[in-house]
């Protein structure tokens, strides 16, 4: 089985994690997990291009930080929310991957 | 836990410390931090644990940008730094030691100096001088021809040492060689220092006993009964001379090696920013800034009006303490 490359990936780990943002605020090590979970462990975010898009769509008003403690273990952590901007930006990606997909699917061997 | 650590702090070792970064590791080491405590529920030994954390880390590279580090490090390497050589480290220590001295004993001159009205008054009244007001004259006069000399020396050390104050101020790089010639050097100092350290500050605490003795046994020295101040001073200044010479030499090396103190960069030491005392308080700053001078007003105008030297050093002692709660209650270090 081949590994996925990050360099093909990299586009959407925006949208993996405002797909799980949509849901209800979440934090780093959670978000992480749910890629992982959800991708049935073929996929492995690394903690440097989680923070890194964290800071991205930050920056770009996609979603908004904000402190908080863990209902689990009360433990203080940065909480990330999805923004209205940052909805819309999670469909655009959508309607993309959709083209993307179409075009790259002609040319795969079946 | 501490390896992680340790590796996240190895991973941003070469980056400037903004508050981005600190933000960016903080982040990192709970995201590392919460991965680290799941595996080790779910029964992976502590090597295993660590692995897995480390090896799913990534590359810090891509932060880079993220951080607006890309820019910060085009500035810092554009910056000039300055390199020390062993040379100058060793100038710079010499020149210190021979002003430690100069520099000492100028501050010792200013405090022995009052010692010349106390004598005066005190020579007035047990020798019953008809006509006091020369005596107290000439009492004075001494005073500021000792202070005079006193503000010499100092001023005069203090022009030969500020040739060097770019060790302070300006970003500056020293090799870890010379630092190792440093630390050897202040190891080999140590003892005097810590000997000239204590010493002075004994003869600190004892400076009031003669003033203690002198009272009990006035009878069998009336003369000194009045003028005991004389040594309380004595002890004093020698005591000071001892604290600030050997704290001149020894801040010598504090400053070198403060050069080397925070960030290492390949096998070079740069200079990291010096914490500084600072009212945050506006009116505060603004008396303090003028405190030093009004007191020494205070001092002079009160011993002139009343003629009462033997009483009026207290301000000294008083304005001392004061400075000091001022400190502590406003006082913040940066």
């Amino acid at each position: 089985m081949s590994v996925i490359s990050s360099d093909v990936i990299r586009g959407y780990n925006d949208t993996m994690i405002l797909y799980i943002l949509l849901k209800e605020p979440s934090y780093g090590y959670e978000i992480s997990k749910l890629i992982k979970s959800m991708s049935q462990e073929k996929y492995i975010i690394k903690e440097t291009t989680l923070y890194s898009a964290f800071t991205r769509m930050e920056k770009n008003g996609y979603i908004e930080s904000f402190p908080d403690e863990d209902k689990g273990n009360g433990k203080k952590r940065t909480y990330y929310k999805i923004t209205e901007a940052g909805r819309k930006y999670y469909f655009d990606k959508c309607e993309e991957w959709k083209l993307t997909q179409e075009v790259v699917e002609k040319f795969i061997q079946k | 836990m501490e390896t992680i650590k340790t590796y996240l702090e190895n991973m941003f070792m070469s980056y400037p410390n903004t508050s981005a970064v600190q933000k960016a590791k903080m982040e990192l080491l709970q995201m590392m931090e919460d991965k680290y405590m799941e595996l080790k529920a779910e029964g992976k030994t502590e090597n295993e644990a660590v692995g897995i954390v480390i090896s799913e880390f990534g590359n810090i590279n891509e932060l880079a940008d993220d951080l607006g580090i890309g820019n910060i490090v085009m500035e810092e390497t554009n910056e000039q730094v300055r390199k020390v050589t062993l040379e100058e480290v060793k100038g710079f220590l010499n020149s210190r030691m021979k002003l430690s001295c100069v520099m000492a004993l100028g501050i010792a001159f200013c405090i022995i100096s009052v010692c010349a009205p106390i004598f005066a008054d005190a020579y007035a009244d047990f020798y019953r001088v008809r006509d006091d007001d020369i005596a107290d004259g000439l009492g004075v006069a001494f005073m500021f021809l000792i202070i005079a000399i006193g503000v010499g020396c100092i001023v005069y050390a203090g022009i030969f040492m500020n040739k060097w104050n770019y060790l302070k101020e300006e970003r500056c790089q020293i090799d870890l060689g010379t630092v190792d010639y440093i630390k050897q050097a202040r190891e080999d100092a140590r003892i005097a220092h810590v000997l000239r350290m204590t010493i002075g500050i004994i003869l600190c605490v004892l400076s009031c006993v003669p003033v203690i003795l002198f009272d009990a046994l006035g009878r069998l020295f009336p003369f000194w009964e009045n003028a005991s101040p004389i040594f309380l001073f004595l002890f004093v200044a020698i005591g000071v001379f001892m604290i600030v010479y050997t704290s001149v030499r020894w801040g010598g090396y504090s400053i070198l090696l403060n050069i080397s103190a925070d960030e290492v960069t390949g096998n070079q030491y740069v200079y990291a920013k010096k914490e500084q005392m600072v009212y945050e308080n506006k009116t505060v700053a603004n008396i303090m800034s003028v405190y030093w001078p009004t007191v020494t007003c205070i001092y002079l105008c009160w011993s002139f009006l009343t003629f009462s030297w033997h009483i009026t050093w207290i301000i000294w002692v008083i304005a001392g303490i004061i400075e000091m709660m001022v400190k502590t209650i406003f006082g913040k270090q940066y």
